[in-house]
C-alpha cells in the first residue's frame, strides 16, 4: 500500500508530513516520558527490523494460491505499545522509501499515515480495548484481525482520498473507492490471521512481552475513550485541511489545459465506455463527483474531505461499539 | 590495574549469582577465571565493563562493593571512560558483529570515538595485521566460519587499542588449528588479560594465575600450576584436571609400571 | 525467497557505494534538500506538461552522468512501481479521451499524456530518491536529519532498524531455507507453522538484539551523541546546492525544451 511520489501532489505531500510529523513529535515525547525508554530502544530497533524481514515473507493462504504478509503496524503496537511502536513504524517506512524504493520522500509522510499512524494508534485502542481483562488466544485474534482489517480500510480510504486530492487520476472517487476497499478487506483479514497466529505464539511462549496484555493494566493513563476522540478530531482537522490546501494550490489542471487546447472546457465524448464507467461511479459514489474533478471552489472540497471524515468516523464508531459490546459480553 | 571491593550480584534475590567477591589483577597480568558453569564467571566479566551494575544486597548503593579500572570507578556516569580502557570479546561472535564487512565493524569503535579517517583507518589495518586476518577485510561478516568471526571479534576490540583484554570462552568455537593460532596470538596483543573459560588446558597454557569460582565465590586464587593440578579441589568445584595434565600422569604411571 | 536475497543484496551494495561516492565531500543536508526539491518540483508538473516531466528528466540524468551515479539495484523496482501506477492510472486514457494531436495514424489524447506523465514523474522520483541513498549512505542521511533538529531518539531507533535489517534478514533467510528443505514445492509458508516458525524467529530477534546492543555501547556507540555531523558544511555544499536548485528551477519553470523543439521545427 506504499504511496509513490508520483501519485501526490506536493501539497497534500506536505499536508501529510506535517501531520505524520506532528504524531511522530507527540509520540516521541510520550516515548521519552518513560524514564527507562533507554532500555526500550534496542527493541524498538529490533522490531522495526523484524517487520521489515518478515514482510518479504510469503505466508501462503490456505486454499488459494496466493500468500499475504504480515500487519507491522498492528505488530509492533501489539509489542511495543503505540508510540514507540509507530517511531518504529517511521523507521521501517523510511528506510524502504530511501533503500528500497518503496514509497517516496514526498510521499513519506502520507505513508507514515496511512500505514503506521492507524496501525498504531487506531490498532492500539483495539488492542486495548480488547485485551482489558487480560489476553487470550481468542481475545488476540479477534484484536488481531478486527485491527488489520480496520487500519487498513482506513488506510485504503486515506490512499484513495490523497490520490484524487492531488489530481493525477481520472477516476471517480466512487469508483476508486469501490476497488480500494474490497481488495484491502482480503487483505486485512488474512494480515490480521498472520499477524494473530505470531502474537498468539509470543502469548504462549513470552507473554510478558506483550503490550498492555496483563490483567495488572495501569489504568487511566491510556483512556481509550479520549484517545478516540482526539483521533477522530485529528481526521477531521487533516481532512479538512488536505482539502483546502488541495484546492488552494494553483490548478494545474486547468491552467495546462488553456495552455494546450487555448479553452477551459474539456468535452469528453459520450462514448461507450465512459458512460459504463459514468454509469457505475453514479451508483457506487458516496460523494458529488464534481468536487474532484473540477476544483474550483475550496469550499467544495472541504465539504468533500469532511465527509471522508465522517466516514472514516462512522467506521470507527462502529468498532468503538463492537468492542463495547465484546466487553459487555465479557463482564456478563 | 583492575580491583574488586566486596562485589555481589543477584539476577533474582534468592539465588545470588555471585557474592562478596574481592579480588585485584595487576597491570599485565593474564589471569585465567575458571568454573563450572553458572559459577558467575561470564557475570564477573560484565560487572567490569558495566553491562551490569552490582547489587547493594540490601545495603545502600554507597555501603555496597565497588568495582575501579586505573583508578577510575565504574559507574553508570564513567562508563565511557571505562569501556574505552576495556575490550570484552564476546562468547557469541555473532552477537558481537553487526556491521557489513569486516573492516566497517573493526572501524566501528574508533569512528564511534572520534577519529578521522585517516586514524580511523590506520586503527584498522593495525589490528587486523595483529591478528593476521588482512584477507578477511572485505569479506562479509556472515559468510566467516566460526574461527573467523572470533579472530574479527577479537579485531573488532584491538582497535579501540583497550589496555585490558576480556575474553568470554574464546576457544569454544575453534577447531585445534584455530585455536592453537588463538594461542599463539595471544602474547603479543599486550595489556592485562582475563580469560574466561573451562577450557583448562588454555589456561594452563597461557595463564599465571587461576581463579576459580564456585557458585559465585572465589574459592581459590593463586598459582596456574597449584590449581589447575589440584585434582581433588578442581572435581569439588565441578571441574576435571586438563588434558594435558590427565595425559602427564597417565604417561608417568605408565612409566612406573615398566620399570 | 528471492525477495529476502534481494534485499539482502540491496543493503550490501548501498553499505558498498557508501565513501566512494564523487558526491562524499558534499554535506549530506545540502544532497537531501536537493533530492526534495526535485520531488517536489517534479509532482507539482501539471499532468498534461509532459514536455516539463521530460526536462526533469534531463536534469536528473545529467546529474547522474556529472556524479557518476547509476540505478544499480533500484532499475529492478522499477516494474513494481510501474504496476503500482499503472493501477492508478489507466483510466485516464479510458475517461480522458480529448484528442491533442494526430501521430501517424494514432489520436494522441490528453489522458494518454497524463498517464505518460504519471510513469515519468514516478521513475524520476524513484532515480532521485535512490541517487540521494547511494551518496549519502545511511549514516550520513541521519547526521543529515540531525542537523535539522530531528530528535536522537527516533535516529536512533532508524539507526538500529538499519543495523538489525542486515541481521534479520540473513536470519529470515536462513529460516526459510531451513524451511524450505523440509517443505519441498512450497512456495510460501504454510498455515500451520505461520505462528511458531515466525513467533520463535521473533523472540530469538529480540534477544539477539539485546547482545547486540550491549556490543555496540561497549565500543563506544553512545546514543545521545551519535551521528554528530562529522564533516562541517563546506563551500562545496553552498557551490553544489546554489547550482542544483537553480539549474532544477530553470528547467522546471522556463520551457527551454519546448523552445528548442520549436526551433528545430520551424
Amino acid at each position: 500500500m506504499h504511496m509513490a511520489d508520483a501519485l501526490l501532489s506536493p501539497a497534500v505531500g506536505g499536508v501529510m508530513i506535517a501531520a505524520s510529523a506532528a504524531a511522530a513529535g507527540y509520540s516521541i515525547k510520550k516515548v521519552v516520558e518513560d524514564p527507562d525508554f533507554k532500555k526500550k530502544i534496542p527493541a524498538m530497533g529490533v522490531m522495526g527490523a523484524f517487520v521489515f524481514a518478515t514482510q518479504m515473507i510469503n505466508f501462503t493462504i490456505p486454499g488459494t494460491g496466493s500468500s499475504g504478509h504480515l500487519c507491522g503496524g498492528l505488530l509492533l503496537t501489539a509489542i511495543l505499545g503505540p508510540y514507540a511502536g509507530f517511531l518504529s513504524m517511521i523507521g521501517v517506512l523510511l528506510i524502504q522509501c530511501l533503500f528500497f524504493a518503496d514509497g517516496g520522500l514526498l510521499a513519506l509522510g502520507a505513508n507514515v499515515w496511512n500505514m503506521a499512524f492507524y496501525g498504531c494508534f487506531i490498532g492500539s485502542v483495539i488492542w486495548k480495548g480488547i485485551m482489558k481483562t487480560g489476553a487470550s488466544k481468542g481475545k488476540i485474534v479477534l484484536a488481531s484481525v478486527l485491527g488489520s482489517v480496520l487500519t487498513l480500510q482506513m488506510g485504503a480510504f486515506s490512499v484513495t482520498l490523497e490520490t484524487l486530492l492531488s489530481g493525477v487520476t481520472e477516476l471517480p472517487f466512487g469508483t476508486f473507492l469501490a476497488a480500494m476497499l474490497p481488495i484491502h478487506l482480503a487483505i486485512g483479514l488474512v494480515e490480521g490471521l498472520i499477524t494473530a497466529a505470531v502474537l498468539c505464539f509470543v502469548h504462549e511462549a513470552r507473554p510478558s512481552l506483550l503490550w498492555n496484555a496483563d490483567t495488572a493494566a495501569k489504568e487511566g493513563r491510556f483512556s481509550y475513550r479520549t484517545t478516540l476522540v482526539i483521533l477522530i478530531c485529528a481526521f477531521l482537522v487533516i481532512g479538512g485541511g488536505v482539502s483546502l490546501l488541495a484546492s488552494s494550490y494553483p490548478d494545474g489542471l486547468e491552467w495546462s489545459i488553456e495552455r494546450l487546447t487555448g479553452d477551459t472546457e474539456l468535452e469528453s465524448e459520450e462514448t461507450g465506455v465512459y458512460s459504463t464507467a459514468a454509469g457505475i461511479q453514479e451508483s457506487t459514489s458516496f460523494l458529488p463527483d464534481y468536487a474532484f474533478k473540477n476544483s474550483d471552489s475550496a469550499a467544495g472540497t472541504t465539504v468533500s474531505g469532511v465527509v471522508g471524515c465522517l466516514i472514516t468516523f462512522g467506521v470507527l464508531a462502529g468498532a468503538g461499539t463492537l468492542m463495547k459490546m465484546k466487553d459487555r459480553k465479557k463482564t456478563a | 590495574m583492575i580491583r574488586l571491593n566486596d562485589i555481589s550480584f543477584a539476577y533474582d534475590r534468592s539465588r545470588p549469582v555471585l557474592s562478596h567477591v574481592s579480588l585485584q589483577i595487576g597491570k599485565g597480568e593474564r589471569v585465567g577465571i575458571a568454573g563450572a558453569n553458572g559459577a558467575g564467571k561470564s557475570t564477573l566479566l560484565k560487572l567490569l565493563v558495566g553491562l551490569l551494575f552490582p547489587d547493594p544486597m540490601g545495603k545502600t548503593p554507597q555501603e555496597s562493593g565497588w568495582i575501579g579500572i586505573d583508578g577510575i570507578q565504574v559507574t553508570k556516569k564513567n562508563l565511557a571512560a571505562v569501556r574505552q580502557k576495556i575490550g570484552y570479546v564476546f562468547q557469541d561472535s555473532d552477537a558481537q558483529l553487526f556491521m557489513p564487512t569486516v573492516e566497517k565493524d573493526v572501524a566501528f569503535a574508533p569512528k564511534n570515538y572520534g577519529l578521522d579517517a585517516v586514524q580511523t583507518q590506520k586503527r584498522v589495518e593495525e589490528a587486523l595485521s595483529l591478528v593476521g586476518i588482512e584477507d578477511l577485510r572485505k569479506r562479509s561478516v556472515l559468510e566467516l566460519s566460526g574461527g573467523q568471526k572470533k579472530l574479527v571479534s577479537l579485531a573488532t576490540v584491538l582497535s579501540m587499542r583497550p589496555d585490558i583484554l576480556l575474553f568470554d570462552e574464546p576457544t569454544i568455537a575453534l577447531d585445534p588449528g584455530n585455536r592453537r593460532r588463538f594461542i599463539r596470538i595471544l602474547p603479543e596483543l599486550g595489556g592485562t588479560h582475563l580469560i574466561v573459560s573451562h577450557d583448562l588446558d588454555l589456561l594452563l597454557e597461557t595463564c599465571g594465575r587461576i581463579i576459580l569460582l564456585s557458585e559465585g565465590r572465589i574459592v581459590a586464587d593463586g598459582d596456574t600450576e597449584t590449581i589447575l593440578r589440584d585434582q581433588s579441589l578442581l572435581e569439588a568445584n565441578g571441574l576435571e584436571l586438563p588434558l594435558l595434565i590427565q595425559g602427564q600422569r597417565l604417561a608417568s604411571s605408565a612409566d612406573q609400571r615398566t620399570q | 525467497m528471492d525477495k529476502l536475497d534481494d534485499a539482502i543484496r540491496t543493503v550490501r551494495e548501498l553499505d558498498e557505494a557508501d565513501d566512494q561516492s564523487p558526491l562524499a565531500k558534499v554535506h549530506p543536508l545540502a544532497k537531501l534538500v536537493t533530492a526534495l526539491v526535485f520531488a517536489v518540483l517534479v509532482t507539482s508538473v501539471p499532468k498534461y506538461r509532459l514536455d516539463l516531466c521530460f526536462a526533469m528528466g534531463v536534469w536528473l540524468y545529467g546529474y547522474a552522468v556529472f556524479f557518476r551515479l547509476s540505478p544499480g539495484e533500484c532499475l529492478r523496482r522499477l516494474w513494481g512501481l510501474f504496476l503500482l501506477l499503472f493501477f492508478v492510472g489507466i483510466t485516464n486514457p479510458i475517461l480522458d479521451r480529448k484528442v491533442l494531436f494526430v501521430m501517424g495514424r494514432v489520436n494522441v489524447t490528453s489522458g494518454m499524456i497524463s498517464m505518460l506523465s504519471l510513469f515519468l514523474k514516478g521513475a524520476l522520483t524513484l532515480f532521485s530518491a535512490w541517487f540521494l541513498a547511494v551518496s549519502c549512505g545511511m549514516l550520513n542521511i541521519l547526521s543529515a536529519l540531525k542537523a535539522v533538529h530531528v530528535p536522537q531518539v527516533l535516529l536512533n531507533v532508524i539507526y538500529l532498524i538499519y543495523r538489525y535489517l542486515t541481521l534479520l534478514l540473513e536470519e529470515a533467510s536462513r529460516v526459510f531455507t531451513a524451511y524450505r528443505l523440509r517443505a519441498p514445492g512450497q512456495r510460501g509458508l504454510h498455515f500451520s507453522v505461520w505462528g511458531s516458525l515466525v513467533g520463535s524467529m521473533l523472540l530469538r530477534s529480540m534477544d539477539r538484539a539485546e547482545t547486540v546492543y550491549q556490543s555496540m555501547e561497549l565500543r563506544g556507540y553512545q546514543p545521545e551523541y551519535a551521528f554528530t555531523d562529522s564533516t562541517p558544511w563546506n563551500g562545496t555544499s553552498s557551490l553544489y546546492l546554489i547550482l542544483c536548485l537553480i539549474s532544477m528551477a530553470l528547467l522546471r519553470f522556463i520551457p527551454i525544451f519546448s523552445f528548442l523543439g520549436s526551433l528545430v521545427m520551424n
